[in-house]
């Protein structure tokens, strides 16, 4: 649900051309009409920007605006800003597009997904003892080992960090069969590699890593990962 | 075709590692909790087995991981014909 209150921001590597909107990331251009091209600047409330089209003569401004924040995100072209204290009294998962140039912003990005992940298993965790409590801690491991790794088999490609709600994915351009191949493979392999890496070789830790060695079913079909990597749609 | 072939690969490769791992985890559990000897698997062909001895154990791997994996990639690449087919 978007407010007046809320802002709306280019997310990076997103920037406004001549009548469109540019997507370095994808390489598209997404094109805005008339009134949106005049109206629209990055980091404008949606308050401000119902006012704008209010002066271009639109009817019904507000819901137009709030329509154009809602479109602008959920093609990933803006991220919409909502205070902290209103966000937690919201419904609806928002998109929300992080650049990863740099390591840090990435993790501490994915560190609710991590947290939701152990917040999930920690209850249940707690019951089995130590063990199970870092097998827990291990899984929310896994999240960011995953996305890094898909990162980082991206290498070289302009990409981009997207949270559905909690849920993360790299956003890429199209590439190659082999490159979407490895791209694709790198993410469920890395945490399956580190988790036998770790059971193997230090044989007690093995049940704790069970939930990254886990991530290997991310190579079947069931998973978006798996589907990739097959060339499926 | 090569969509088939990826997710038998895939597929076979997902089934072995989950088994392995698995396996692993039951070793170092079954050695801790002081559980007697017990095998796993389906007919003659053992996927795993936990052995105790006196005052040794030992966890063993049998050719049912290959049967298992196999199966598995088998599972995955059907399934991603039936994925493929119904993408037109």
């Amino acid at each position: 649900m978007i407010e007046r209150s809320d802002r709306i921001e280019l997310a990076p590597g997103v920037w406004l051309r001549t009548g469109a909107v540019h997507d370095s990331v994808r390489g598209i251009d997404v094109p805005l009409n008339a009134s949106a091209q005049f109206a629209f600047r990055s980091g404008t409330t949606v308050a401000e920007l119902a006012a704008s089209l209010a002066g271009l003569g639109a009817r019904d401004a507000e819901r137009d605006a709030t329509a154009f924040a809602a479109q602008l995100n959920r093609l990933l072209l803006a991220n919409v800003r909502t205070s902290q204290r209103s966000l937690l009294l919201r419904r609806g998962r928002r998109t929300r597009r992080i650049a990863i140039d740099k390591s840090w912003p990435f993790v501490t990005a994915l560190i609710p997904s991590a947290a939701a992940v152990v917040a999930v298993l920690l209850p249940l965790a707690a019951l089995g003892g130590a063990w199970t409590v870092t097998a827990a801690f291990a899984a929310g491991a896994g999240v960011l080992v995953h996305e890094a790794a898909h990162a980082l088999a991206l290498r070289g490609i302009p990409r981009a960090l997207v949270l559905e709600g909690l849920k993360p994915s790299i956003l890429h351009p199209p590439v190659g069969a082999w490159r979407t191949f490895a791209v694709a493979a790198a993410g469920p392999l890395a945490p399956t590699i580190l988790g036998l890496s770790v059971a193997l070789t230090w044989r007690a830790a093995a049940p704790a890593v069970v939930p990254l060695a886990a991530h290997v079913v991310g190579l079947t079909v069931i998973a978006p990962d798996g589907r990739a990597a097959c060339g499926l749609p | 075709m090569r969509a088939a072939v990826i997710a038998f690969a895939l597929g076979a490769c997902a089934f072995g590692i989950a088994l392995f791992a698995a396996g692993l985890a039951l070793g170092v559990v079954a050695q801790s909790g002081g559980w007697p000897s017990f095998r796993i698997g389906f007919g003659s062909l053992t996927l795993f087995e936990f052995t105790r001895a006196g005052g040794t154990t030992s966890t063993t791997f049998g050719s049912g991981m290959t049967v298992a994996a196999i199966l598995g990639g088998a599972l995955n690449a059907g399934a991603a014909a039936c994925l493929s087919r119904r993408a037109g």
